[in-house]
């Protein structure tokens, strides 16, 4: 009897970490390793010559 | 937000000046439509509207998580702007440029980012900067070696 338990506790534990979308928080954007090597975003304003240098890191959000 | 609030005076006075090279790094850390708006921007960016698609995704921020950056919405932007809606839709959908997002994320917390915005002046930290008045004291202080 307690095997079958532990059975369905089992199969209902693996639902809702399917359902979770596998534990990447949530699902949609999925959280990929990134290729060595891989250059970022070139968006800048303003001159070269300029002699100081603002980066910003932000979030749309 | 630094930048929604902040850009347009900090373009006009010291970038378009020459006194400062602004560069714009995505850090997505706040939930799925972080990636896909930084994804999207990317994907303007492949048609030339990067900078124009970036101050309407800054002007149309709700809040964290609320839609508004949601796949589909951020189609309808970007057909609002004019561009190629089946070649942006084709680049968001197949996510052609999530390592370029991935990669500044990468490099951000290499350097020591933790949240967002986080600035660096001449590679140094500045942030946090609570308004536009304090981050000019900032660059003024460093134009003048202080």
């Amino acid at each position: 009897m307690s095997s079958r338990i532990a059975l369905i506790v089992a199969v209902a534990l693996a639902l809702l970490v399917t359902a979770c979308g596998g534990g990447n928080g949530g699902g949609g954007v999925p959280q990929v390793t990134v290729p060595p090597g891989t250059v970022g975003s070139q968006h800048v304003l303003g001159s070269p010559e300029a002699p100081l240098e603002l980066v910003e890191y932000a979030d749309f959000q | 937000m630094f930048a929604r609030s902040a850009n347009p005076q900090l373009i006009q006075e010291y970038v378009n000046t020459g006194k400062v090279r602004y560069v714009f790094k995505y850090f997505p850390f706040l939930g799925d439509e972080s990636y896909y708006a930084a994804e999207a921007s990317e994907c303007a960016g492949d048609q030339g509207k990067f900078w124009e698609y970036h101050d309407l995704l800054f002007n149309l921020w709700q809040g964290e998580g609320v839609g508004t950056f949601l796949p589909d919405k951020l189609k309808t932007y970007a057909g609002q702007m004019g561009l190629d809606a089946q070649a942006f839709a084709t680049c968001l959908d197949t996510r052609r440029d999530q390592f370029t997002v991935l990669a500044d994320k990468r490099d951000g917390a290499q350097a020591g980012v933790k949240y967002t915005p986080t600035l660096f002046l001449n590679g140094t930290v500045i942030s946090p900067v609570s308004d536009y008045e304090q981050l000019k004291t900032k660059l003024e202080d460093a134009l003048a070696g202080r």
